[in-house]
């Protein structure tokens, strides 16, 4: 498993220097250009990866279940896309429900009592009190 | 006594209503976030930097400070109580902490972790006080060359202060992978775009705060999901306030283990984590009965619990005088600093007096509320054990997105934070540690930024990095921090097959 990890990683470090070395030169310059840095930490990464081969270790630990991660991945992407057209309190709302319920809540009055709760909470102390501004959305009798 | 009347005129600042109330704030939500198990300083301060985002520099200071000092309290109750400490500082406190829970002396072990903690705060502000102006006058002197040769210490060492020489390699990996992320966007030397895919949403580079909301909050709250079993809680019975016995046997190792926290603190790398383990294996070698550590020893929890708040309290001392973290935790504190149009650097304290004074102030007082809130009302915190992990772990991400969408209202960096949260997942599931990469990503900047400047200064002749005196001592205890933990296991190894040759030998 460590050769695997060390062969990814010393393609990574391939890729990440040629694109450095790559990037766009002044030739005519007397401070030392943007590539100089990134291949240099490219060629360490390369060096540690071929240590790793002979070296490292690993072990591979998962969680138990991976089921309730993938989902919860899912509904963060889909809280990231919805945030801004419906707005930070019914999105947050819908999340924290839907999240609950993933993770195996089933007690829905409960569930929303605490979602709505902490999503127009947060809304208003960030909003109103730290003036952090936050996406209305949907409801704009919300106020910012 | 000069001293004096700049620490008055602090306390005149952090004595004010909404600075009070902010360190109040701070210290409260600190400890909540760290109780949750899982979730540590680092995690708490990212989670909690947005609230400060439109403060005044001392307000936000005080605020951030006061969850650093509030998470370090918190994280030991889990400890104790749960088995499963939420960071790695408290590590150490499950040893003998949840031995003694499990006896029916949690109260003991709970008292002498808020005391210990407490002592050694306060010992640690004293010497902060003391030790940073001077050492900030001291660091004014300092070239390009010596901040390259800090910052690569600071890298080095966090990766150095791992086990064996294979944890050590993981560290490094993931600090140089860090690097690479810091190296996103625009380069500010040049101008040339670097790594941005065409995207300009990362012109302007992967922000600190969504690495480390991403984690250490994300990548905890999905793995935490996938996990079935749920650690039970030790109930809370009899006095929270310890025994006078226990108070006796405590006392030197909190005192020992403060102190010892402090000095290893201030060192770039070596975190609460590892002044808390050597604490440990101080106070057992020095026991007159070391057989009874690990199986209830009170002063196991005495004093590496000092020694991670005195470490917390060392490692602001760097952040403070040299603008250098040395630590997760004091990076994202860095960040902080510098997004609220701070420089960090020995001009900080010399030019803002009145918010270095009046975060020491602060500091005093906040720990001064932690106690009465971890020793009087630790089981109002207890509760939050309780709270279902069902609502809990929501509630954790849509704090992070909060953290991250304020920060610059584009819902780019939500995908950044979600991508990097699953990097993390994979991360850990291959036993990669996070807090190098996001000292890395903080310093990797800085450090590209100095080393040109540096050779600038010396027309590109890279020799000024060992030229210079101070650069060079740097650069060569950067190489003993690499080299030391191989030299040290080969001993360790050519020592033990010298004993079985002996056995061998006898038999």
């Amino acid at each position: 498993m460590n050769r695997a990890v060390s062969a990814a990683l010393m393609l990574l470090a391939l890729l990440y220097t040629v694109a450095a070395w790559r990037l766009p030169r002044f030739r005519l310059s007397t401070v030392v250009d943007a590539h100089v840095f990134p291949v240099t930490i490219g060629i360490v990464l390369f060096v540690l990866a071929v240590l790793f081969w002979f070296r490292g270790q690993i072990v591979v630990r998962l969680p138990e279940r991976l089921g309730p991660p993938a989902l919860m991945t899912l509904l963060m992407l889909l809280y990231a896309l919805l945030l801004r057209p419906l707005g930070f309190v019914v999105a947050t709302t819908a999340f924290i429900m839907a999240g609950a319920a993933v993770l195996g809540w089933r007690r829905w009055a409960a569930a929303f009592v605490v979602a709505a709760g902490f999503s127009v909470g947060t809304y208003y102390a960030f909003v109103r009190l730290l003036a952090v501004p936050l996406p209305a959305g949907i409801l704009p009798w919300l106020g910012g | 006594m000069e001293i004096l009347q700049l620490l008055a005129d602090g306390f005149a600042a952090a004595l004010q209503p909404t600075n009070l109330l902010f360190a109040f704030l701070g210290v409260l939500a600190g400890t909540v976030v760290g109780v949750l198990p899982g979730l540590g300083p680092i995690s708490a301060v990212a989670l909690l930097l947005p609230v400060t985002f439109n403060l005044d520099p001392l307000a936000a200071m005080i605020m951030m400070a006061g969850v650093y000092n509030g998470a370090m309290y918190g994280g030991s109750t889990t400890s104790i109580l749960l088995n499963t400490p939420g960071e790695s500082s408290s590590v150490v406190a499950t040893l003998d902490g949840y031995q003694l829970a499990r006896q029916g002396r949690a109260g003991s072990a709970l008292g002498v972790a808020a005391i210990g903690s407490w002592i050694a705060a306060t010992l640690g502000i004293m010497l902060m006080m003391l030790m940073s102006p001077t050492l900030a006058r001291w660091a004014i002197g300092f070239q390009p060359a010596e901040y390259a040769a800090l910052m690569i210490l600071g890298l080095t060492t966090v990766s150095g202060f791992a086990e064996d020489g294979a944890t050590m390699i993981k560290a490094l990996i993931s600090m140089v992978l860090g690097l690479m992320l810091g190296t996103v966007g625009r380069d500010l030397q040049t101008g040339t775009l670097r790594f941005t895919f065409g995207n300009p949403s990362l012109s302007d580079g992967i922000d600190f705060l969504v690495l480390s909301l991403a984690l250490f909050a994300v990548t905890e709250v999905l793995w935490e999901a996938g996990e079935t079993v749920m650690a039970q809680r030790v109930a809370l019975k009899g006095s929270v306030y310890p025994t006078r016995d226990d108070l006796r046997r405590a006392a030197i190792p909190m005192l020992r283990g403060g102190l010892l926290g402090f000095f290893l603190g201030i060192l770039p790398g070596v975190g609460a984590s590892t002044s808390s383990f050597i604490s440990y294996g101080l106070e057992r070698s020095l026991s007159k009965n070391p057989e009874k550590f690990g199986k209830g020893a009170i002063e196991g929890v005495a004093g590496p619990e000092a020694a991670n708040n005195g470490a917390a309290i060392g490692a602001m001392v760097p952040l403070l005088t040299l603008g250098l973290p040395g630590s997760g935790t004091t990076a994202v504190m860095l960040g902080a600093l510098m997004m609220f149009g701070l420089q960090p650097g020995p001009l900080l304290i010399p030019n803002h007096p009145e918010l270095f004074w009046g975060l020491i102030a602060s500091l005093y007082l906040g720990n001064i509320l932690l106690l009465m809130l971890n020793l009087p009302m630790v089981r109002v915190f207890v509760k939050i054990l309780d709270v279902p992990k069902a609502l809990l772990l929501p509630l954790i991400l849509v704090l992070s997105f909060i953290g991250v969408y304020a920060l610059s209202n584009n819902p780019f960096d939500l995908y950044l934070l979600l991508g990097l949260g699953l990097l993390g997942v994979v991360l850990r599931a291959f036993g990669f540690p996070p807090a190098p990469m996001v000292l890395a990503l903080v310093l990797g900047p800085m450090l590209e930024q100095t080393i040109r400047q540096a050779l600038i200064i010396s027309r590109g002749n890279p020799a000024i990095f060992v030229t210079r005196p101070i650069s060079a001592v740097i650069l060569a205890l950067s190489v003993v921090a690499l080299l030391a933990p191989t030299v040290v296991a080969r001993i360790r190894n050519k020592r033990r097959s010298g004993k079985e040759n002996a056995h061998a030998n006898l038999g």
